[in-house]
């Protein structure tokens, strides 16, 4: 859960094929490959996730809001978040740089492989994270800022020192992973009513599964970097198995819940039924046999699942 | 000499697999029967 402002939140997730494997090249061929100026920007702000704070801010913009579409304020609302949620992937990069290094999924980002210099990464982190509260404060609501700011805050001085300290890290992690569609909401709404805190434990409850299964994937390598994950007290898996059961039988009832209580149309009790089936399953079958397969399927379940439950939330929403 | 070596779940692992299966079979009824309900409710309002 290394996101912040961010669902999906996958950047652990890389599929571990697909991890930095540069070591066999020679140094010529690695050079030939270095990423661009642009690339290791991007990478620095984690972009491809922060794109994925958009959507679920977006939607919770559009669920929340009730007649014609104001365009200007949805636009303010993302690019504001998408801003903040960028600054907070650098500076997470920033504070986090030396243990990146020790680990192999991590170690070829901008940061410890001296493509970029730490003081570069700070000023990015810092200019954005402001530019972002800036910009929902004068542009969408102040406590869409507020919100934004606690996002920041608890993921870079709550979550990421208690990954070296306790397995619980998790639940820590997933409160500014479940902000973003809040904000949203609490611009359209003006306010955070149920509706709001409805989709906050919605992503909330998502994320556990989601993060269980890349924490046991990647369980050699966090506990190598010193992070306290749940999967590395856990030798044979069954602790993880059984959370991860709980954790997607809370997340299969919230996602039902807006049908439940007349904020969508009952179809999307349908398809939420039928996903969180789908979850609760790869999630049982994990516990059955806590092995890497599973454990990968559980993750790829995880991610389609959310997109497909959001967007039936989209289509089946009330007003 | 043959040894025994136990192979998949132990009967204490079986008997806890057994129980969360049930309980997430007590839950798809139950959310099934919920959809049915909000259904209905759409339906004759």
């Amino acid at each position: 859960m290394k996101t912040a402002l961010s669902i999906g939140l996958s950047e652990e997730a890389q599929p571990a094929e697909s991890a930095p494997m540069s070591d066999g090249l020679p140094s010529e061929s690695r050079r030939a490959e270095s990423p661009s100026l642009a690339a290791d920007v991007m990478d620095l702000v984690k972009l491809r996730l922060s794109l994925l704070v958009v959507f679920t801010t977006w939607l919770g913009f559009y669920l929340g809001w009730q007649g014609p579409m104001n365009w200007l304020l949805m636009f303010h609302t993302v690019f504001g978040t998408v801003l903040a949620a960028c600054g907070a992937g650098a500076l997470n990069q920033y504070l986090e740089r030396e243990h990146d290094a020790r680990m192999r999924r991590t170690r070829e980002r901008p940061l410890p492989s001296s493509r970029l210099t730490p003081d570069t990464a700070l000023i990015i982190g810092v200019a954005l994270s402001i530019a972002g509260l800036l910009e929902l404060a004068a542009f969408a609501s102040l406590l869409a800022a507020v919100l934004a700011a606690a996002t920041i805050v608890t993921y870079l001085f709550c979550y990421t020192p208690l990954k070296r300290r306790t397995s619980l890290n998790t639940l820590v992690g997933a409160i500014p992973g479940a902000i973003p569609p809040l904000i949203g909401w609490a611009v359209a709404t003006d306010g955070i009513n149920f509706g709001g805190w409805l989709l906050f434990m919605l992503m909330f409850a998502w994320q556990m599964p989601h993060f269980l299964a890349i924490a046991w994937m990647y369980r050699d390598d966090y506990a190598q970097a010193g992070f306290v994950m749940l999967p590395g007290n856990d030798a044979d898996g069954s602790s993880t198995g059984r959370q991860a059961v709980n954790y997607t039988l809370i997340t299969w009832v919230l996602g039902m819940a807006p049908a439940m209580f007349g904020l969508t149309a009952p179809w999307h009790a349908v398809s939420a039924l039928l996903l969180g089936a789908w979850f609760a399953l790869a999630a049982f079958r994990f516990h059955l046999e806590p092995v890497q397969a599973r454990a990968r399927t559980l993750f790829l379940v995880s991610i389609v699942y959310l997109p497909l439950l959001l967007a039936s939330l989209a289509i089946f929403k009330r007003g | 000499m043959n040894a025994v070596r136990p192979v998949g779940p132990t009967p204490e692992q079986r008997k806890a697999n057994r129980r969360v299966a049930l309980i997430i079979f007590a839950f798809a009824v139950l959310l099934m029967t919920l959809v049915l309900w909000l259904m209905i409710r759409a339906k004759y309002p």
